[in-house]
C-alpha cells in the first residue's frame, strides 16, 4: 500500500508493507531528513519497534500495536527545526604507509600529500549511521576527491580507521571487514556500549579533521576522552 | 548458584535471549534467538520466562559437564543429545545430577538447537539483554562464543519445573514464504519468475549476520544510488546475483536492492534450513 504523509510541510510517500514495516520517502531530496528520523525515534511511538534513518528514507519496523490510526499519530510528530548543529574537530593520525594510497593517487590524480591537505581543509557533516554500530558516514568531499570502494574488501579494518568510500568519509568504530580506502586513524572512541546514547556523534554534527602526531595519538589512546572533552582542550 | 563447564564448545554456541530491540537507530542490531519458537518451547519446559537467556547451538553442539543439579530442556535441531552417553529425548524436561555430562554431535535435521536451564544465566547484560553480539562484544560471556573450559553459572528458580515431554516433529520446509520487498519491481521479468521457481540453498559461508544463498542468479534493471535500511529477513541482491538474507545480527543499512523479505513469523523456519538443502520461495502477497 502506498499513500502520502506530511510532516512539517514536507511531503512523504508512505509505503506500508502489511503490518511489517513502513518506508517514508521524501518526495524531494532533503538535506535534513535526519531531523525527522530523530524526532520519530525520540517519540517512542508504541507501534514502532525500530527506526532506521538513511539519507533517502526512514524505515519503521512495526509491532502488533500498529492500527489504521497509527499513521495519524506519525503525522503529528513535530521535529525541532531550529536546532543548532554541533561542531567538532576529529583528531586523525594520517597513515602515510597505507596500501590504499596507490589507488587514491591514481583515481584523484593528486599526490598523497595534496590529497591529505584537501581532505584536512574540507568541512564534513555526519549524514548517516550504519551499517555496523558506530560506523559514521560523513558528507563533504568535493567530487574530485571521491574514490570508489575497493572491489575486494579487506578482511580486517582496524577500529578507529578513517577511510574514503565513494563520496563519503567514513569512520569504523569497530574492527570489521571493509572496502573503504583507509587514510588514517582516530584514537577517540565515539561508541559507548554500556549506556545511551550509543554514539557521541549524530547526524547533522559538523566535523573537521585535525591532524595529530603519533605522540598525541598514543596519549589519547592511553587516556581515553570523549570528543566533547577533546574539543574542550583545543 | 548452579554451574557447568564447557568441555567442547561445538561449532558456534552463544548465549541468546529475546534481544536488545529499538537500537537499530544507532546501527545496533537486536540479535536474539534465530529460532524463536524453539527457544520459547525450551524455556516453557524448564519453567523460565520466554524472553530469558539460554544457549543457542549451531550445526555441531557442545559437550557440557554439570557441577550441580539442574533442570534442562533441548529443543530445535536434533543434535543427537545424550547424558552420560545415553541418548535422551528432545523437547523434554530432564533432571540433571552433579557430574552428568551432556554431549551432542552434528545436527540431523535443522541447524539450530537450544539448551535452556531452569534459572537465570549469570553475566553481563548490555541494554537489558544477554544476547551475544560478536562484532561489538556485547552480551553475557563478554560477548564471545562459548570456549573450552569456560564455566557457565545460573541462579536457579526456587520453583522446580514439572517434568514434561512434548511430541513435536521438526518441520523441514521446502517452501519459504516471502513478500515483495521495496525494490521487487527492479527485478527483470525473468528474475521475478526465477525467484519463485528456481531452487535455492543456504551456503556454509553464512553466519548470524546473514545467510548467503546459492542458486539461479537474479538480475535487477539498475543498482541503488544510496544506502537503504535493512531488517532481519530482508533479501538483498548484491551484484553477484546470489541473494543474501539479513539475519538477527545483520547490518542495519545496505547498498543492495531489497527484492523481497521473509516475514518475521517465517524466519525461524528459514533459520533451521540445513546447509545446501534445496528449497523454494513462495510469494504470498
Amino acid at each position: 500500500m502506498s499513500t502520502s504523509l506530511q510532516i512539517n510541510s514536507i511531503d512523504f510517500e508512505l509505503q506500508v508493507f502489511d503490518r511489517d514495516f513502513i518506508l517514508m520517502k521524501p518526495l524531494e531530496a532533503l538535506n535534513d531528513l535526519h531531523l525527522i528520523g530523530k524526532a520519530i525515534y525520540k517519540e517512542n511511538l508504541q507501534f514502532v519497534e525500530e527506526v532506521i534513518c538513511t539519507e533517502t528514507e526512514i524505515c519503521l519496523k512495526l509491532n502488533e500495536k500498529f492500527t489504521t490510526d497509527s499513521i495519524e499519530t506519525l503525522q503529528a510528530v513535530n521535529p525541532t527545526t531550529n536546532s543548532i548543529a554541533r561542531e567538532y574537530k576529529l583528531p586523525i593520525l594520517i597513515n602515510r604507509e597505507s596500501s590504499d594510497w596507490a589507488e587514491i593517487e591514481s583515481v584523484s590524480g593528486l599526490t598523497s600529500n595534496q590529497y591529505i591537505q584537501q581532505v584536512l581543509s574540507s568541512s564534513f557533516m555526519v549524514s548517516m549511521l550504519g551499517f555496523l554500530p558506530g560506523f559514521l558516514y560523513m558528507k563533504g568531499l568535493e567530487k574530485h576527491l571521491h574514490i570508489p570502494r575497493k572491489k575486494t574488501p579487506s578482511k580486517k579494518v582496524k577500529r578507529g580507521s578513517i577511510g574514503i568510500g565513494g563520496p563519503y568519509l567514513g569512520l569504523y568504530s569497530l574492527e570489521s571487514p571493509g572496502g573503504w580506502n583507509i587514510i588514517g586513524e582516530t584514537p577517540l572512541k565515539i561508541l559507548n556500549t554500556t549506556a545511551l546514547p550509543l554514539l557521541d556523534l549524530e547526524p547533522g554534527d559538523k566535523i573537521k579533521l585535525k591532524e595529530i602526531s603519533q605522540q598525541t595519538f598514543s596519549a589519547l589512546e592511553n587516556n581515553p576522552i570523549t570528543i566533547e572533552e577533546y574539543n574542550g582542550l583545543l | 548458584m548452579g554451574s557447568c563447564k564447557i568441555i567442547k564448545p561445538g561449532l558456534l554456541s552463544t548465549i541468546q535471549d529475546s534481544g536488545r530491540k529499538g537500537l537499530r537507530y544507532y546501527a545496533l542490531p537486536a540479535s536474539g534467538y534465530l529460532d524463536t519458537e524453539a527457544a520459547h518451547l525450551a524455556h516453557m519446559l524448564v519453567g523460565n520466562k520466554k524472553e530469558s537467556a539460554l544457549i543457542e547451538c549451531n550445526y555441531i553442539g557442545p559437550t557440557i559437564e554439570f557441577n550441580s543439579q539442574a533442570y534442562l530442556a533441548l529443543t530445535g535441531a536434533d543434535m543427537q543429545w545424550a547424558i552420560n552417553k545415553e541418548p535422551i529425548q528432545l523437547n523434554t524436561t530432564h533432571a540433571i545430577n552433579p557430574g552428568d555430562v551432556l554431549s551432542s554431535k552434528i545436527a540431523l535435521d535443522g541447524i539450530r538447537a537450544y539448551i535452556a536451564i531452569n534459572g537465570t544465566l549469570s553475566g553481563n547484560r548490555h541494554f537489558g539483554s544477554a544476547s551475544t553480539y560478536l562484532p561489538a562484544g556485547l552480551g553475557c560471556n563478554n560477548g564471545t562464543a562459548l570456549q573450552k573450559g569456560e564455566i557457565i553459572m545460573w541462579d536457579e528458580h526456587s520453583e522446580k519445573p514439572a517434568l514434561i515431554s512434548i511430541k513435536k516433529e521438526n518441520k523441514q520446509s521446502e517452501l519459504i514464504r516471502i513478500k515483495r520487498g521495496p525494490e521487487y519491481t527492479l527485478l527483470t521479468e525473468k528474475s521475478k519468475t526465477a525467484l519463485i521457481e528456481a531452487h535455492y540453498l543456504v551456503t556454509t559461508d553464512s553466519n548470524r549476520m546473514g545467510a548467503r544463498l546459492d542458486g539461479e542468479e537474479l538480475e535487477t534493471t539498475r543498482s541503488l544510488q544510496a544506502s537503504v535500511a535493512t531488517l532481519p529477513g530482508f533479501i538483498q541482491l548484491p551484484p553477484s546475483g546470489k541473494p543474501i538474507v539479513v539475519l538477527q545480527d545483520g547490518q542495519t543499512t545496505g547498498g543492495y536492492p531489497r527484492i523481497a523479505y521473509i516475514p518475521e513469523e517465517e524466519l525461524s523456519l528459514f533459520n533451521q534450513l540445513a546447509f545446501r538443502k534445496p528449497f523454494r520461495f513462495q510469494l504470498i502477497n
